[in-house]
C-alpha cells in the first residue's frame, strides 16, 4: 500500500458573513471539538489536516479568515492560490446566503482558475429556525459548479464529509507536489496605499 | 429637644489643623494618622520617645465572610440576542427554573451557554454592589465562588462587632433603655442609607436588627443589603430571604421570592424603630405562621390571629379555620405566575386583596400606649420601661414617622426619600457632616462637585474633613503636619490577603466549613428561617422580660409554615468575622517604616539608578501599603486638583509598581481621563439610534473574552455593547469599527464595571493613542507598515530568526495582525494582557512593536527548527508567553534601539533636492531587512560603528568622524566585516544605494544593523559642523 501512498498537498480558504461558523467547521474538522464561545477571527488563522482517500493522502493548510466586511480587503492575501475554497452561510440567515454568493462570484473572478468551490450551509443542529432552503441553495451550486452541503460544527453532521469532497474532487496532477500549494504570501495593494503612506506615529 | 448626641459632631477645634485634602479622598473604611515629628517642632503634645507616631483608628472595622449556597437557574433567553435593547434584569423575566440538571442549554443564537452562568451573573452583579459607597453602609467588598464548593458563593464584607441587637441587649441589662435621640439618630442613618440604596435601585429586603450594625463610634452600618440583588430578587437561592418579623405584608403575600419592591425596607424599618423603643417585637412567635398572621391581620387582612386591644394579645379567632386563608394566598400565587403582568399590576392586585384596611394597625399602637400609661400610671416594678424606652417617651413626630412605615398597602406606604423629608430629621441633618457630600466622596466614585465650591469657608471645610475620629480619644488631638490616609475595605481586605488571608480557611478554621453545607434539603416546606427565629430569639440565654409577659400562654408549634418551597434550603444567617489586627499592625509599621520623605527620596534613587532598594515589590506588604497611600493623594489630585502636576507622578510611581486594586484608576489617569468630562462625553451620545455596527457587536460581543466572569454575565454583554457603541456614534465619520475593538473595550470595562462613561473615556483615550491609524476604512498602509517596522526591529536583535523566518515565508502578515490591531487584546488572556498594558501605557506609543518583537523571540529556538506550517501553528502557542519577561526583554531592546527607527514619520517634502527627508516609497522600504535611523540617533549615540560605504574619494572629501569607509564588492568583506558584529553598525549610503549591502549584513547575522536615513547629505545638512572634511580642494 505505502508505496502506493502519495501525499497532496493543497491550500483552502474558509470564507463567509462573521459568525456563521468558518472557524468552528475548522476547529471541528482539524481539532474535533466545538466551542460555545468560539473567539471572533482577526486576520486569518492557520490550521493543517489531511484527509486519507483510498490511495491517497490529502493535506489541506486551511486559512480561515475573518468575516466582518472590514477585513475583506485582506482576503485575497488568503484565498490567492487556494486551490479549494468552502464559502460558509448559516441557514437562519438570508444574509449569509447573500454574502456568500458574492464570495462565490468574487472567488469565480478572481481566484485561482481551477479553484473548487465548497457551499456550505452552517448551522443546521438549528434546522427548526431555517430560513434559506435547501433547495434554492442546492440549486445555486449546482447552477455554479459548486459543490453542496448542510453541516453543523456543533454536532459535526457532514463536517468530515464536506473535506473529503472536497479532497475527492481536487485534481491529483503530478504537479501539485506536497509544498507547491502554497503561494508566497505578500501584502497587496489595494490602489489606495500609493501616495499616503503616512504612518503611525 | 437637645441633640447631643455621642459620636455624630466632628469637634473642629481639634480638627483645624489637618488638611482637608489629604484626608478626604477616602472616607469610609479604615483612617491612618502618622505624625511626623521631624517636620514640627512647634507644637506637640505627645512629643515622646517614638520619632513618628502612627495611630490606626479602625473605628472596629471588621471583614466578615458569608457563605451562602445558590442554585442555578436555567435561562431561556428569548430576546434574539439584542443585547442592548433589553435592560439586563428585566429580561430576565421568562427565565425558567428547572430541577433537571443539565450541562449546559442553547440559547437562541445556537450558543451553548453554561450552566455556571449562575455564578457569573452574580459575580457581575456583585461589582454593581461594590462600586457603592456610603458611609450607614458597610462597604460590600467582594463576592468570591468557593473553591470548594461548586454552589457556594461567599461574600465579603465590611462589619462590625456591634449591632442594634447587641445594642438593645446591652442596654437591657443596664436598665438603660436607648434615648430617644439616639433611636431618632438611628432613624436617620438607617434611612439614609435606605434611601441610598432605593436610589441605587437596591432592596435590602432583609434589614433587622442583626444586621444593622454599630461602629466604634456608635454610627449606623448596614450589612448583608446585597444578598437579594445578588441573587436577582431571590431567585439564584433557595432559601427565603428576610427576616420574617421584619417581612411586610406585601412580601409575605408575594411567597418566598417574587419582587419586593423598596417599600418593603420601609415597613421593616418601623418594625425595627417599633422594637427598639418597646425593647421586643410584639408580634414574635416561635411559630412562623403565627408570626405572618399577626403581621397580616395588623394591615387589615383577614386570618385566624387577631389583635384583642383590650387585653393587648393576640388572639386566635375563631372565624377561620385554615392556617391562612388559602384561597386568597393561591389566588395570589395565580397571579404571580402570571407573567405578563407588569409591577404595577401586581401592587393593585395586592391592594384588592384588601391591605387598604389600615384600623387594626392603628388600634394596636394606640392600645400599646394606652397600656405604657397604664403601666406606669399603676408604677408595677417589672415595666417594660427598662427593655425599651417605651412609645410614650418617643416624641409624637417619630411615632408618626414609624406609624408612616408601618401603613399596610405599599402604594400609601412613603418611600425612604419621602421619610427622610420629615421635618423631624432636620435637626440630624444639620449637624451631619455627611451633607456635604462633595467633600466626602472617594475619589474612584463619580461626583460632580458643587460649582460653588468658593462658597464654602475654609474652617467648614476643615471642620468637616475629618469625622468622628475625635470620640475615640486617641485618634484626634493630633497637631501640626498631620499625614493621614484611608484604606477601603477592598484594600484591606487586598492587604489582608497578601498577608496570607484566605476566606475558605479562615471559615474552616472558625468552624464554618463543617457547616458549610449549611443547606439541608427539605422537602416541600420550609420552617421560614427558623434560624432566623432563633437568631431573633438569641436573647434566648440573657432572660428576656416579655417571652413571659405575652407569649406565656401561647404554645409553641413546630408547625410548618407558609412559605411552600420545592427543595428549599435553610438559610444559614452565620457570617464569620475575621480578625485584622495584623492588617493594622503591618499599616503601622509601614507608616513608620517609610515616612513620606524617605518614600519619596527612595523613588528618586529607584528612578536615577537600576538597583533600586525597591525592587520586589510584589511581595513587600509595606511598600504597597505606602505605594497605595502615595496613589490616594495622587489620584485625588488629578481628578479634583491639578491633573498637570499628578500626572507626571502618577507616571513615575506606576513605573516603580502598578498595585492591581487600582489599575483602573491608574490607567484612566494615565490616559488623561476626567471623570466628569467622560461622564459629559458619554452621556451626550444617545444609544437609543440605531447605530452602524449594532448587529456585528451582537455577533461580536458574546464570543469576546468568554471565559471571564464579567465579560460573560448578561450584565458584561449590556455593558460591553453600549460602550462600542457610543465609540462607534462617535466616530462615524472618521473611524470605525473594526473586529477587534470589543477585546481592546474588555479591560477597561472589567476595571469600570458598572462605570461605562469611564470605561468608554478610557478607550476613546486609548484607541487615539495607540489605534486611531488602524481604526479607519482603510488601514491596509498603516497596517502594513507598522508590520513592517516590526520586522525591521526583528532583523535589528535578532536576525538570526528573521532570517530563517524569511526562508519558511512567514510572512508577518499571516499571524500579526491581531497582535497590532488589538495591541495585543485580542491573543492574550485579561491578566496576562494587563502587564502588558501596565508598560504600554506608560512607556511611548512604539513600545507595542517591541513587546511583538520579543514576543516572537522568546519562542525562536523552536521556531528556528519549524517549517513554515508548524511555525504558523506555532503562533497560536504565543497567549503561553511569559508578559513579565516579554515586557523586561521589550524594554531593554527599546533601550538599545535608535529612536527614529519606530518613529515613521518622515516629513512629506516635495523639494528634488532635500531628497532624504521625503518619505521613502513603501515599495522600496519592503524591501529593506534593516531599519532607517536619522541623524540624530546616529550623533546622540557615539558607541556606533559606521560604515561608509560611498566610494574612497567621496569618503576622503567629507565624512563623519571615526566613521570608517567600506567597499561593498570586497571580496572577502564577510571576514573583514566579522569584527563588527555584534556592534550597534549604521550604514551610510549613496542615494538609491546600500540596501543590499546592508541586506546582506543581516543575512549574515549581524544584530544592530541600521541605515542612516539621507546618507551624507542629510549630514551636510544637518550636521555640517560636526563633518571632517578634507582641505585639498
Ligand atoms: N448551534 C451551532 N452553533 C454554531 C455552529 N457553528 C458555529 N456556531 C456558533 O456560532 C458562533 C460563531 O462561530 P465562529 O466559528 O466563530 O464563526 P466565524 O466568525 O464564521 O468564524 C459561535 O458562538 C459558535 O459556537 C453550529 O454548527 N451550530
Ligand atoms: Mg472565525
Amino acid at each position: 500500500m505505502n508505496n502506493n501512498n502519495k501525499i497532496f498537498q493543497f491550500k483552502l480558504v474558509l470564507l463567509g458573513e462573521a459568525a456563521v461558523g468558518k472557524s468552528s467547521l475548522v476547529l471541528r474538522f482539524v481539532r474535533g471539538h466545538f466551542l460555545d464561545y468560539q473567539e471572533s477571527t482577526i486576520g486569518a488563522a492557520f490550521l493543517a489536516q489531511t484527509v486519507c482517500l483510498n490511495d491517497t493522502t490529502v493535506k489541506f493548510e486551511i486559512w480561515d479568515t475573518a468575516g466582518q466586511e472590514r477585513y475583506h480587503t485582506l482576503a485575497p492575501m488568503y484565498y490567492r492560490g487556494a486551490q479549494a475554497a468552502i464559502v460558509v452561510y448559516d441557514i437562519r440567515s438570508e444574509d449569509s446566503f447573500e454574502r456568500a454568493i458574492k464570495w462565490v462570484k468574487e472567488l469565480q473572478r478572481q481566484g485561482s482558475p481551477n479553484i473548487v468551490i465548497a457551499l456550505a450551509g452552517n448551522k443546521l443542529d438549528l434546522a427548526a429556525k431555517r430560513k434559506v432552503e435547501t433547495a434554492e441553495a442546492q440549486q445555486y451550486a449546482e447552477e455554479n459548479g459548486l459543490l453542496f452541503m448542510e453541516t453543523s460544527a456543533k454536532t459535526s453532521q457532514n463536517v468530515n464529509e464536506l473535506f473529503v469532497e472536497i479532497a475527492k474532487k481536487l485534481p491529483k496532477t503530478p504537479t501539485t507536489r506536497p509544498g507547491s500549494g502554497r503561494v508566497a504570501i505578500a501584502p497587496i495593494d489595494n490602489g489606495n496605499t500609493g501616495k499616503k503612506n503616512k504612518c503611525c506615529n | 429637644m437637645m441633640k447631643s448626641d455621642e459620636g455624630v459632631s466632628g469637634n473642629s477645634n481639634n480638627n483645624n489643623n489637618y488638611k482637608f485634602k489629604d484626608n478626604t479622598f477616602r472616607k469610609y473604611g479604615v483612617e491612618v494618622v502618622a505624625y511626623d515629628n521631624n517636620n514640627n517642632n512647634n507644637n506637640n503634645n505627645n512629643n515622646n520617645d517614638d520619632n513618628n507616631t502612627v495611630t490606626v483608628n479602625s473605628r472596629g472595622f471588621h471583614i466578615s465572610i458569608h457563605p451562602f449556597s445558590f442554585r442555578n437557574k436555567l435561562t431561556i433567553n428569548q430576546n434574539n440576542g439584542s443585547i442592548g435593547g433589553s435592560s439586563s434584569s428585566s429580561s430576565t423575566s421568562n427565565s425558567v427554573s428547572t430541577p433537571k440538571p443539565q450541562s449546559f442549554y442553547v440559547d437562541d443564537a445556537g450558543i451553548a451557554k453554561q450552566l455556571n452562568q449562575s455564578v457569573f451573573d452574580i459575580l457581575s452583579r456583585s461589582r454593581y454592589l461594590s462600586s457603592l459607597s456610603h458611609e450607614n453602609l458597610a462597604e460590600f467588598i467582594a463576592a468570591e465562588p468557593s473553591q470548594k464548593h461548586h454552589d457556594q458563593m461567599l461574600i465579603v464584607s465590611e462589619d462590625y462587632k456591634n449591632s442594634l441587637e447587641k445594642q438593645i441587649e446591652i442596654q437591657a441589662k443596664r436598665q438603660t433603655p436607648i434615648p430617644s435621640n439616639t433611636i431618632g439618630r438611628y432613624a436617620y442613618q438607617i434611612l439614609k442609607a435606605l434611601s441610598y440604596l432605593h436610589s441605587q435601585d437596591l432592596t435590602h429586603r432583609s434589614l433587622s436588627l442583626d444586621n444593622i450594625k454599630l461602629d466604634d463610634n456608635n454610627q449606623i452600618k448596614l450589612t448583608n443589603y446585597g444578598l437579594y440583588y445578588l441573587s436577582d430578587h431571590g431567585e439564584n437561592v433557595s432559601f427565603p430571604i428576610g427576616n420574617l418579623l421584619y417581612l411586610s405584608p406585601e412580601s409575605i403575600l408575594r411567597g418566598a421570592k417574587g419582587s419586593s419592591n423598596t417599600k418593603a425596607d420601609v415597613w421593616a424599618l418601623g418594625c425595627i424603630l417599633l422594637h427598639i423603643c418597646l425593647g421586643y417585637c410584639i408580634w414574635q412567635d416561635n411559630n412562623p405562621s403565627i408570626v405572618t398572621n399577626r403581621i397580616l391581620h395588623l394591615s387589615g387582612y383577614s386570618t385566624t390571629q387577631s389583635f384583642n386591644s383590650i387585653s393587648k394579645s393576640f388572639e386566635q379567632c375563631e372565624l377561620k379555620k385554615t392556617i391562612i386563608n388559602e384561597k386568597q394566598h393561591e389566588e395570589y400565587e395565580e397571579y404571580d405566575d402570571d407573567e405578563d403582568i407588569s409591577e404595577e399590576e401586581k401592587e393593585k392586585r395586592i391592594k384588592d386583596i384588601k391591605l387598604n384596611n389600615r384600623d387594626n394597625m392603628n388600634n394596636f399602637i394606640n392600645s400599646l400606649k394606652r397600656e405604657e400609661k397604664e403601666n406606669s400610671d399603676s408604677n408595677s416594678g417589672s415595666s417594660n420601661s427598662n427593655i425599651g424606652i417605651g412609645l410614650n417617651g418617643l416624641g409624637k413626630e417619630l411615632i408618626e414617622i414609624i406609624e408612616q412605615c408601618l401603613i399596610p398597602n405599599p402604594m400609601d406606604r412613603p418611600d425612604s426619600e419621602t421619610l427622610l423629608d420629615h421635618p423631624y430629621f432636620n435637626e440630624y441633618k444639620n449637624i451631619d457632616p455627611y451633607q456635604l457630600q462633595w467633600i466626602i466622596k472617594p475619589f474612584t466614585k463619580s461626583w460632580d462637585l458643587p460649582d460653588s465650591l468658593e462658597s464654602l469657608t475654609l474652617k467648614e471645610i476643615e471642620s468637616y474633613g475629618h469625622i468622628g475620629s475625635d470620640n475615640n480619644g486617641g485618634g484626634g488631638g493630633g497637631g501640626g503636619e498631620s499625614d493621614s490616609d484611608i484604606y477601603s475595605g477592598k484594600e484591606i481586605y487586598y492587604f489582608w490577603k497578601l498577608l496570607g488571608g484566605n476566606i475558605e480557611k479562615e471559615l474552616v478554621n472558625k468552624g464554618f466549613a463543617k457547616a458549610s453545607p449549611s443547606v439541608h434539603k427539605l422537602p416541600l416546606y420550609v420552617p421560614v428561617k427558623a434560624s432566623l427565629t432563633e437568631s431573633t430569639n438569641s436573647g434566648l440565654n440573657s432572660p428576656q422580660p416579655y417571652q413571659h409577659q405575652h407569649h406565656q400562654h401561647q404554645h409553641q408549634h413546630q408547625h410548618p409554615n407558609i412559605i411552600k418551597s420545592k427543595n428549599s434550603t435553610v438559610y444559614n444567617n452565620e457570617f464569620c468575622l475575621v480578625e485584622l489586627s495584623n492588617v493594622f499592625l503591618k499599616i503601622k509599621e509601614s507608616f513608620k517604616l517609610y515616612g513620606s520623605k524617605v518614600f519619596e527620596e527612595g523613588i528618586e534613587q529607584s528612578n536615577n539608578n537600576n538597583n533600586n532598594r525597591f525592587n520586589n515589590i510584589e511581595n513587600n506588604i509595606e511598600l504597597q501599603i505606602i505605594i497605595i497611600r502615595e496613589f490616594h493623594k495622587l489620584l485625588y489630585q488629578y481628578q479634583y486638583d491639578d491633573p498637570t502636576l499628578s500626572q507626571p507622578k502618577i507616571y513615575r510611581l506606576a513605573k516603580l509598581f502598578v498595585p492591581p486594586i487600582l489599575r483602573g484608576d491608574i490607567w484612566s489617569s494615565i490616559l488623561g481621563v476626567n471623570e466628569r468630562e467622560a461622564k459629559q462625553l458619554y452621556n451626550s451620545i444617545n444609544l437609543d439610534v440605531k447605530g452602524p455596527n449594532d448587529k456585528q457587536f451582537e455577533l461580536d460581543i458574546p464570543r469576546c473574552h468568554q471565559y471571564h466572569p464579567l465579560l460573560s454575565s448578561r450584565q458584561g454583554h449590556v455593558q460591553l455593547f453600549k460602550i462600542l457603541k457610543a465609540w462607534s456614534l462617535l466616530n462615524l465619520e472618521k473611524g470605525c469599527y473594526w473586529q477587534g475593538l470589543d477585546n481592546v473595550a474588555s479591560p477597561f470595562l472589567v476595571h469600570h464595571f458598572f462605570n461605562e462613561p469611564i470605561a468608554f473615556a478610557s478607550l476613546k483615550a486609548f484607541v487615539d493613542k495607540y489605534l486611531s491609524i488602524l481604526y479607519v476604512p482603510n488601514n491596509h498602509a498603516a497596517l502594513s507598515e507598522i508590520m513592517l517596522i516590526y520586522q525591521q526591529l526583528l532583523a535589528y536583535h535578532d536576525p538570526e530568526l528573521l532570517n530563517h523566518l524569511m526562508d519558511i515565508q512567514l510572512d508577518p502578515n499571516l499571524y500579526s495582525i491581531p497582535w497590532f490591531i488589538t495591541v495585543f487584546a485580542h491573543i492574550l488572556p485579561i491578566d496576562k494582557l494587563e502587564i502588558l498594558w501596565d508598560s504600554i501605557l506608560l512607556c511611548p506609543s512604539s513600545l507595542p512593536n517591541f513587546i511583538a518583537a520579543s514576543m516572537i523571540i522568546q519562542f525562536r529556538d523552536s521556531i528556528l527548527k519549524m517549517n513554515f506550517e508548524d511555525g504558523i501553528t506555532m503562533m497560536s502557542m504565543i497567549p503561553s508567553v511569559d508578559v513579565h519577561k516579554c515586557v523586561s526583554d521589550a524594554l531593554s531592546m527599546f533601550n538599545k534601539t535608535p529612536l527614529s527607527t519606530t518613529v515613521t514619520k518622515f516629513v512629506s517634502n516635495t523639494d528634488q533636492e532635500l531628497w532624504w527627508m521625503q518619505e521613502v516609497p513603501f515599495e522600496k522600504r519592503k524591501l529593506e531587512l534593516f531599519p532607517r535611523i536619522d541623524i540624530h540617533d546616529l550623533i546622540n549615540d557615539q558607541q556606533k560603528v559606521i560604515l561608509d560605504i560611498r566610494t574612497p574619494l567621496q569618503f576622503q572629501q567629507i565624512h563623519y568622524p571615526s566613521s570608517i569607509n567600506v567597499n561593498p564588492k570586497l571580496s572577502k568583506l564577510q571576514q573583514q566585516m566579522e569584527q563588527y558584529k555584534g556592534q550597534q553598525i549604521v550604514v551610510i549610503a549613496p542615494k538609491d544605494q546600500g540596501v543590499d549591502f546592508t541586506n546582506q549584513l543581516i543575512q549574515w547575522k549581524f544584530p544592530f544593523v541600521s541605515m542612516l536615513n539621507g546618507g551624507m547629505d542629510s549630514l551636510e545638512h544637518g550636521a555640517h559642523s560636526l563633518l571632517i572634511i578634507s582641505n585639498k580642494n
